[in-house]
Parts: structure tokens; sequence; C-alpha cells
């Protein structure tokens, strides 16, 4: 058994794959970075700063506190009042008094135990939605999806910046308000396509992220591929071919192959030559040797030296049997050039 | 070919500070980094988001890197550490529902890409049998086919460690591939020198 062989059957790398990284590496440098000498003080002043508030006296009751919490300092469940605990899982800041507290939620969970009829006001506020409550066991979510809200007990208010307002109880299953942002409907996005979400979810998310991005752009192109391909794989080819369009309008392209080669492909099998040599054409030179003679194909009516000449490129390049010898029948209803 | 890790001449660039060769090391390193959080991390961890993450350290810690030299193996090990992260949080969220995300192959029918997934699982499956050290050197010497001197040189080890370590992962890569009918001929091994 030739080891490299069996090793050679691993699903090849993606060559787009570095571009994203690339892009996802850009957006989270040009994000503020903690500084690492001040993480320690950080942590050690958000303890304690728990630690008072576990232990406050009944003086503090009404006296308004603020404290941080994040996955590095501090975790877990606290209890922020006699009438409050909360569970942190996340980051994000506290802020108020024992019965009016309101909490900015950066990302991850918070479950929030409000005891009933006490008066007390709690809100979770992001970016995308302002989850109020007064009485009530609840969990607020900021992931990649959107901000979460799920009710374990009682009632909330939700009202999202995606302009969804209405009230989440535990019948109603949880809520989900979308980002608002379109770097954040493109992790949206991403996550859909990893979790295997129905169709129209992911294109509905695509399409409020172009509408705000616009097709120019980075991240609006990187979502015009992704509904691209949404559209293509459900068969509604027009859009598909529509959307690369788009894209290859763009200025800022970085996956002009792909999207040409994506599109090229699914035009000449849907929609034959007419359609495909707009996107095939531009793989003449940048494009693999199976391209070349699809588009070979596509201009030996019209042009058949420039067809001889792409068949016998690819000929001499490394394709498979059934690629070889559809270059080769090609080649010879040409005239055997 | 054998693939070869680029010039440190980049990371002596970047390490004096200059945001603009910092930027390109980190394109440079880029496709290593990504092969490697792939092959290494297997099917189970987000390829990408660790190379992402790599990429984070290596601007945040380069500068506590003793001397440039040292770079490919000090990457080797970040990407290491980021991908042992990563399966710990995979092992955390294996409950989560839903597929991993494929790519559309244009050039494969489906029944290809079925065949194609499965031997590949083969594979993955017998990598994913061999420990963390072993799995690496049969990465870095069969597939990326780098000599043993640079699989040395990035794993921190001596050339007989590379070279003890390469032998029993090969036998308990194809005892693996063997036992799960996964390989194509068993026509004896085929050898590749290391030095």
């Amino acid at each position: 058994m030739d080891i490299r062989t069996e090793l050679l059957k691993l699903p090849e790398l993606d060559s787009a794959a570095p571009d994203r990284v690339w892009q996802r590496f850009q957006e989270s440098r040009r994000r503020p970075a903690s500084r690492s000498w001040s993480l320690p003080l950080i942590g050690l002043a958000t303890v304690a700063a728990a630690a008072l508030f576990v232990f406050s006296p009944a003086w503090m009751a009404d006296t308004p506190r603020s404290v941080s919490f994040s996955p590095d300092s501090f975790a877990g469940e606290t209890k922020w009042s006699e009438v409050v605990t909360l569970e942190l899982d996340g980051r994000g800041t506290a802020r108020g008094t024992d019965r009016d507290l309101e909490i900015s939620l950066e990302s991850g969970t918070i479950l929030a135990h409000v005891q009933p009829n006490t008066g007390t006001q709690l809100a979770v506020v992001t970016d995308e939605a302002r989850v109020q409550v007064v009485g009530t066991v609840f969990s607020v979510t900021r992931g990649p999806l959107g901000v979460r809200t799920e009710v374990t007990r009682g009632k909330v208010q939700v009202d999202c910046a995606d302009g969804w307002s209405g009230s989440v109880t535990p019948e109603q299953g949880a809520h989900t308000c979308l980002p608002i942002r379109p770097a954040l409907l493109l992790t949206r996005a991403d996550a859909l396509l990893d979790a295997g979400a129905a169709d129209e979810v992911l294109v509905d998310t695509l399409d409020r992220g172009i509408a705000l991005a616009g097709p120019q752009g980075v991240v609006g192109g990187e979502l015009l591929v992704r509904r691209m391909r949404a559209h293509g794989q459900a068969g509604r080819v027009d859009e598909a071919l529509s959307d690369a369009r788009l894209y290859l309008e763009g200025s800022e392209n970085t996956r002009d192959i792909e999207v040409n080669r994506y599109a090229g492909w699914l035009a000449m099998g849907a929609r034959g030559c007419g359609a495909a040599i707009q996107f095939l054409s531009p793989l003449q030179q940048a494009g693999s040797p199976e391209d070349r003679i699809l588009l070979a194909e596509c201009v030996a009516a019209s042009d058949p030296n420039r067809a001889g000449d792409l068949l016998a490129e690819s000929l001499g390049q490394s394709l498979d049997d059934t690629w070889r010898e559809r270059a080769r029948r090609d080649l010879e209803a040409l005239g055997g050039r | 070919m054998t693939a070869s890790y680029p010039e440190v001449a980049y990371a002596r660039a970047a390490m004096s500070g200059r945001d603009e060769a910092v930027d390109t090391l980190c394109k440079v390193w880029l496709h290593t980094v990504y092969a490697w959080c792939h092959r290494l991390g297997g099917p189970g961890i987000d390829a990408e988001g660790a190379a992402h993450d790599v990429l984070l350290v290596m601007v945040r810690k380069l500068h506590t890197i003793r001397s440039a030299e040292q770079f490919p193996s000090w990457l080797f090990g970040t990407c290491r550490r980021v991908i042992a992260n990563r399966r710990r949080k995979a092992w955390l969220k294996r409950w989560v529902p839903g597929p991993i995300r494929e790519r559309a192959h244009p050039g494969h029918t489906p029944e290809r890409s079925v065949e194609a997934r499965q031997a590949a699982d083969v594979v993955w499956n017998a990598l994913d049998a061999l420990p963390s050290a072993q799995r690496e050197v049969l990465v870095l010497c069969e597939l990326e086919e780098r000599s043993g001197t640079e699989a040395a040189a990035l794993l921190g080890v001596p050339l007989g460690t590379v070279k003890s370590r390469l032998r029993v992962a090969r036998r308990t890569f194809r005892e693996v591939v063997e036992s799960s009918g996964g390989a194509s001929a068993v026509d004896g091994s085929r050898a590749v020198e290391v030095n």
C-alpha cells in the first residue's frame, strides 16, 4: 500500500479558503485588542468587583455599580442581588442597582433569573436587540446567528433592530434578532451553511446583507458569492448567474476565477454555450484545463483555430481520463488538428 | 516536489516591527498554516477558523520569538496548540446538529463525490487513530513530502526521533487503512527516504 496515495485521498485544500481566512483576519485585526499586560489587572478588578456584589451589604442596594465580565476573567453563576441571579458565559458589562439592572452583552450567553413580583427591571442590550423583563427566567445569547432570546418562565419584551418587536414566552419558543451589519450577516450566513439551514433562511440573510452592503466592497462581494452558490444549488440558474455578473462588476474582487468557473459550469449545464461563454472566456489563461475544454467547445463553431489551440493546450496538461477522451473527441471533430 | 516553508527572511523583517512586513509574513505563511490546520485538525474542526486564530496569535506574539530561525518551529507549535484547543471545543460541541459544510465541486458527479468522501473518511479515521506526534510526521513527511531534517526542525525534535515516529506511524496507518478495507491495493510499502 502506498501511504502517500492513500493520504492523497483526503479532500483537496479549498483554494478559496486562504482568501476567506485573510478577510476574517483583517476584520479581527481592525477590532481593538485588549493589552496583554492589562488582562491580569482587569481579571483581578473583575473578580474583586464580583466578590463585592456577591457579598454586598444592604446599604448598596440602591447604589449603582458596574461589573465587566468575560470568559477569561469571570464566568459562572453570580447573585447580583436578592432578586436577580445571573449565569454569565460571555463578555459584557452589567450596570445598575439591585432592582434596576442593564446588561450590555458583547458576545456569549446570559441566563437571568429574576424573582417575579418584586418590581425588578432588567434589560439585556446588544446592537441588535433590547430584551426587557419583569420577573422571569430567560437567556440571551449573542452568537453568529444573531441575538437569541429564550424564555424558561414568564414573558419578556424583545425589540429587535431588524424591525421585529414582540413578546417571547416559553410556549412561543426562542426568537432570534438578526444582525444589522453586513459583516455580521456574513457571519450568520456562514453559521447557517455550517448548520445546513434551509435555503430560504440562508437566502433571506444574504439578501439582507447585500441590501445593506451593496454589491461593491469586500463584504458585499462575499455575500454575493454565497448567494450565487445558494441559488445555483437550488436550481435558480438565472438568479445565480445574475449574482455572478454583479460580483464580477465589482472593483474589489478576489474570487473572479472561482465565480467565473462556478457560473460558467452552471450556465453550460443549464443554458448552454450562449450563457456560459461570458464566464468561460476570462478563464482562458487563468482557468483549469477543464475550463479550457468547455471554452473550446463553445467557440468551436465560430473560431475553430482558437478551439484547437485550447484543446491542444489542455491535452498537454494534467487531465483525468474522461476529460482527456472528451478533449480528443473534440479535437477530432475539428478535423484532427 | 518537496514542500518547503518560506524563508525566515520574512520573519526577520516582521520581527523588526514594521506593519507591512508583518502583513507580508502572514500572507506568505497563510497557505501553509491553512494546510496544516486542515490536515492535522481533520474534518471535525473548522480549519479556516483555526488558521485565523493562528494568524492572530502570530501577530500578537511575534515579539516573543527569540530568533527568526525559530519562527517556523514556533509557528508549527502554535498551530498545534490552536488545533488542540479547537478539538477540545469541538468535543464539547459534538451534540450540536448540522452537517459539515461541503463546497460544490463542479467536476464531480454525486456518485463520485460519495466515493471520494468514503475514501477520505477511511484516511481521516486512520490519521485520527494515530497519536498527534505520529500524525504530524506522517503529514509533514508523506503528504507534504518534507525532508526528515525539515520536519525535525519544525517539530523541534532530533532527526532520529522523526525517523522512528515515521516508522511507527506508517505501520499503524497501514494497519488501520487495511483493516477498514480502504487501501486500493496492497502492494508493499513505498519507501520515502528520510534524510
